[in-house]
């Protein structure tokens, strides 16, 4: 039936070569409609319970995603007067950037920072600021008011902080700090070092480090056609498989802006797997086409007509089983939709589309180019097989009829579940960073000065309004502080108790340094009351709701990763059951909390997400091949490089995170395809004899693989020259392991089986 | 024909003009910003307030309060007694404010769950008047004289006729105790209030506007008048402050003793 097919396409080329035009230009034109969304927040499953805090944290407390500037005199020099008047600088000039949320801009020089102390009869009230002149008597207020120490001051006193807060800037966090870069950066003098971190840091840079796709794709795209240009010694194998991936990528684009479904930067790799899927069945119909091609032209047939011929029966013969592999990918992908998280939601569906556009192109739109293309010419075609691979599928033949591939892969496959087992599921967007680069740099500087780069919000919710200023709830928020402060790697923790506790030995003149508490809930207003009549409405913004009913306690931690943070959300919960009254309730948010909620929930989903596409892949190949044992072949190669990527995680301790996941749920769509194409030839060859068939089909099918692995491998190996981005260098080797695997499985270790198993669907 | 047109036009003119003749003597601009400032400035007067804080997510606080007010025997700076009289864990409390011109002014605070009067020393001119967003210097006024004055131009607001006046900090101590770079006023030609006012902070960025309606007269042959209504916007934080007078009696018999410190118990 595919062959009708590409015979009515070849008479119809120029219009399916102009509908194809046509169809591109729409795809471009409507993928200008493409959303991209930068904010990982919304990424997030929006019925977990760390989301819905969020939009407390942001409209209550107007809390988001903090920038901490940090600013110290050199070593050996004693310049704090200049790094005060850098301080106030820094500060007026964020006030003015776009997205900030001034009320919790705090600093010695911002309106809210406050010193409460006793004065001659009564309370004085200093704005930090009002002191900038006269650091010593700075120095003293700041160490008379504990809030502010480690997190605007250092612990010498040296260094002193600017902590802004940031609401999402649709342009993206990128463009937030190219706001706010020029402000830190006028302040960079001799004498004075800057630092800079938070959360808001972090996204800017993994946006900006993510930004070199734009340079290192097209070189592996050119590398990739160099391999393959390499391999078939030809034109069209250069460009033809590249022109497929190319298509099919600007195809999915247009749908998805056509259809308005938002890209996020999570799936700014899926291109990888489109290309690396398109580029695959591409290369395996050319290389069907080359092999007719050259036993037409071998048997006297003219060039023009052996060309059309090549053309009819590569498709033909190779066109159902990339169909149909096609077609097992495209619906283990869009299976995907099920999942929460809309990430993987929009992975399934981008990876899903960009391969059923791949093939809508391969069976009309290359045909029809082909056949309007100078046939090759008679030695390239001959030529093509020669040379380095040849000599490679030759090895692999020789070793593939021993029973050597399968105690070399058993002993792989346990060395990778060793490994495995050493696997740390978290995420840590610090680890997405070299430790020399100066994000992380700046982070250890921070750190060893201050509470802590991250913060991670408890919002103790009392039920009632005023209800905050009840005795009880202020001694449950003390005693959740308490704990959390003996949690390593805890810094600090501010909360509404600091203020009130500090009103309440200013009162009493300063002559105790005890932490405590108002007694009643009058004596709590009355000092809210007299807080609010010496500062401004704003103040306490970050720390108490403006009912009192609702409190914010800041978590300083040190540390990003998810299962830190997880481990003092946990704790935080048991402690809050205790301590706290009946009817109140405490719940988790800010950028740290977030990540762990995305991770703890990938840690499920992404799992279900690889059993859900294999399980539709050996479905797929069972009904194809009409077999269970081949349903479970075409698994194979497969899963053993799922567990080798593991294994190289577990072994070279890098973190199952968002993005390694989301290589290693790739790794399912690209690696069925091998030993699709693979069974499928064998059972074509099978006519002779099994060792013939078997080099036959090495030749062919597992030429074309070894091409597309090879060349998708080196082609984003390049990724690994991304120095500094961890991130991009995981990729580089998670991509070239499967791929290489996952060809290395399909041309050795399935023909052992097959030899040892002799399975029915093949061996009738 | 001709002469009667014109006579008729001058008249015109001259009944236009009658009101701002009233309100001040003339119509430079620190003339009309010393009205402004005496407008509200009265003998005595005893009110009851609602004071409503509304915050950027649209959550209120609100706080009934009575007030006593006298003026100091300079005719220039006020005594304020503020009683809370709600919510009921402020009850009671109470506040002193005694004013000393271009000095540091003195303000007391009375806390009934301590038991205990403190004196409160801050930069309270900027500071915000409990927890609103006006500060003590709006409610107190700021000295004319410490303003450089410009009549921009005339407009209506709500069909009342204003002086439109731009008013700048004197000098940078003026700036950083005030807090403002700029204000504008739109000050009611009748009665010397402004209707309007838009504020500027110290680093120059649109702060917040107040406007005040309901502008009645309390002893008009004086000049004296007071607004029953206010609104402040901050545009900075989204916060929001109305300040309704339930109540505003002028009262000449309020003894001093009423504004004596150690009096806020009572």
């Amino acid at each position: 039936m595919l062959g009708k097919i590409t015979r009515h396409v070849i008479a119809g080329r120029r219009a399916v070569i102009a509908a194809t035009i046509l169809i591109t230009f729409l795809a471009l034109y409507f993928s200008t409609n493409l959303r991209i969304i930068i904010d990982p927040g919304a990424i997030l499953p929006q019925s977990h319970p760390f989301v819905a805090s969020r939009t407390v944290l942001e409209d209550i407390f107007n809390e988001r995603y903090a920038l901490l500037v940090a600013i110290a005199p050199s070593p050996g020099t004693k310049n704090i007067a200049e790094v005060l008047a850098k301080v106030q600088r820094i500060t007026d000039g964020l006030k003015a950037v776009p997205g900030i949320a001034n009320s919790t801009l705090l600093s010695v020089s911002s309106r809210n920072a406050k010193a409460i102390s006793a004065g001659g009869v009564g309370l004085n009230v200093t704005p930090l600021r009002s002191e900038l002149a006269h650091p010593e008597r700075l120095k003293q207020l700041l160490a008379q008011n504990p809030i502010y120490q480690q997190t605007i001051v250092s612990r010498d006193g040296r260094m002193f902080a600017v902590l802004a807060e940031f609401r999402p800037d649709k342009r993206g966090y990128a463009h937030i700090l190219e706001e706010v870069s020029p402000i830190i950066d006028r302040e960079r003098t001799a004498g004075v070092s800057i630092h800079v971190s938070g959360h808001i840091e972090y996204l800017g840079e993994i946006e900006r480090y993510s930004a070199r796709m734009i340079v290192f794709v097209p070189i592996a795209v050119m590398l990739i056609g160099l391999l393959l240009f390499n391999a078939f010694r030809s034109f069209q194998g250069f460009i033809l498989p590249l022109a497929t991936a190319i298509l099919a990528l600007v195809w999915v684009l247009g749908i998805m802006g056509a259809c308005h479904v938002p890209l996020d930067v999570f799936n700014a790799t899926t291109p990888i797997l489109i290309l690396a899927v398109a580029a695959g069945h591409a290369v395996q119909i050319l290389k069907r086409y080359y092999e007719e091609y050259y036993t037409l032209r071998s048997s006297g047939v003219e060039a023009l007509t052996a060309n059309t011929e090549a053309i009819v029966l590569s498709l033909e013969k190779v066109g159902r089983y990339m169909v149909a592999a096609g077609l097992v990918a495209a619906a283990g992908f869009l299976s995907l939709i099920v999942f929460e998280i809309k990430t993987v939601q929009t992975f399934g569906i981008f990876a899903g589309l960009g391969i059923l556009s791949a093939l809508v192109i391969e069976l009309t739109f290359m045909p029809a180019l082909r056949s309007c293309l100078r046939p090759p010419e008679w030695r390239y075609a001959k030529q093509s097989n020669r040379g380095l691979w040849s000599s490679l599928i030759a090895k692999i033949a020789v070793w593939a009829i021993t029973r050597k591939p399968l105690i070399f892969w058993s002993i792989v496959v346990l060395v990778a579940l060793a490994g495995a087992a050493q696997l740390r599921v978290e995420n840590s967007m610090k680890a997405y960073f070299s430790s020399w680069t100066t994000i992380r740099k700046d982070d250890a500087a921070i750190n060893e000065n201050f509470a802590g780069t991250q913060v991670l919000y408890i919002i103790v919710d009392s039920g009632e309004a005023d209800g905050i200023k009840r005795p009880q709830i202020l001694r449950g928020i003390q005693a959740i502080q308490q704990a959390m402060e003996k949690i390593p790697g805890v810094g600090k923790t501010v909360s509404i108790d600091d203020f009130l506790i500090r009103m309440g030995r200013a009162m009493a003149g300063d002559s105790n340094n005890d932490n405590e508490l108002p007694q009643s809930r009058e004596i709590a207003g009355q000092y809210l009351l007299l807080y609010s009549m010496s500062g401004d409405t704003a103040d306490l913004t970050s720390f108490v709701d403006f009912e009192y009913r609702r409190a914010n306690i800041k978590v300083y931690v040190h540390r990003d990763d998810s299962p830190f943070v997880l481990s003092i959300v946990r704790r935080a919960q048991s402690v809050a059951g205790t301590v706290l009254p009946q009817g109140s309730t405490v719940r988790f948010a800010g950028g740290v909390a977030e990540a762990a909620a995305l991770n703890e929930v990938m840690v499920r989903d992404k799992l279900l997400n690889m059993l859900q596409i294999s399980l539709v892949v050996f479905v797929a190949s069972t009904l194809l091949f009409r077999s269970l044992v081949a349903g479970l072949l075409v698994l194979l190669p497969v899963v053993i490089a799922v567990i080798v990527n593991f294994g190289l995680l577990g072994w070279l301790g890098i973190p199952l995170d968002i993005p390694t996941s989301l290589i290693s749920a790739m790794v399912i769509g690209i690696g069925a395809d091998f030993a699709i194409y693979f069974l499928s030839r064998y059972r074509e060859e099978l006519g002779r004899n099994p060792d013939e068939a078997l080099i036959k089909t090495l030749d062919s099918a597992g030429m074309a693989s070894l091409y597309v692995a090879t060349s998708v491998a080196v082609g984003y190996g390049v990724l690994g020259l991304s120095f500094g981005f961890r991130l991009h260098q995981w990729m580089a080797l998670l991509i070239a392991s499967a791929m290489f695997v996952s060809a290395f499985v399909t041309l050795s270790l399935i023909p052992v089986i097959l030899r040892l198993t002799r399975p029915k669907f093949l061996f009738r | 024909m001709l002469r009667l047109c014109r006579t008729v036009m001058i008249t015109g003119m001259l009944l236009a003009a009658m009101p701002q003749a009233h309100a001040a003597m003339g119509t430079s601009a620190d003339e009309i910003m010393n009205c402004s400032d005496q407008a509200t400035k009265v003998v005595g007067a005893l009110s009851d307030l609602t004071l409503t804080l509304i915050d950027s997510s649209g959550q209120q606080r609100v706080r009934q309060l009575s007030m006593a007010t006298k003026l100091e025997p300079n005719g220039h700076d006020n005594m304020r007694l503020l009683r809370f009289i709600s919510p009921a864990d402020i009850k009671g409390t109470v506040t002193l404010l005694i004013e000393h011109g271009g000095q540091s002014d003195d303000m007391w605070i009375y806390l009934p769950a301590l038991k205990k009067t403190r004196r409160l020393v801050a930069d309270n001119k900027r500071d915000s008047f409990v927890g609103s967003d006006l500060t003590f210097g709006d409610l107190i006024g700021h000295q004319p004289s410490d303003w450089a004055n410009t009549n921009l131009r005339e407009e209506v607001i709500d069909g009342k006729p204003t002086w439109v006046i731009e008013s700048s900090p004197r000098n940078a101590m003026i700036k950083t105790s005030s807090g403002y770079s700029k204000r504008l006023l739109w000050v009611e030609k009748q009665s010397c209030i402004p209707l309007r006012t838009d504020y500027w902070d110290d680093a120059g960025l649109s702060l917040k506007t107040v406007r005040t309606s309901r502008v009645e007269g309390m002893d008009v042959a004086n000049k004296k008048y007071q607004f029953m209504h206010l609104e402040a916007s901050n545009q900075q934080t989204g916060h929001k402050s109305i300040l309704n007078y339930n109540k505003y009696t002028l009262s000449q018999k309020i003894d001093d003793s009423v504004f004596a410190p150690r009096s806020l118990d009572q």
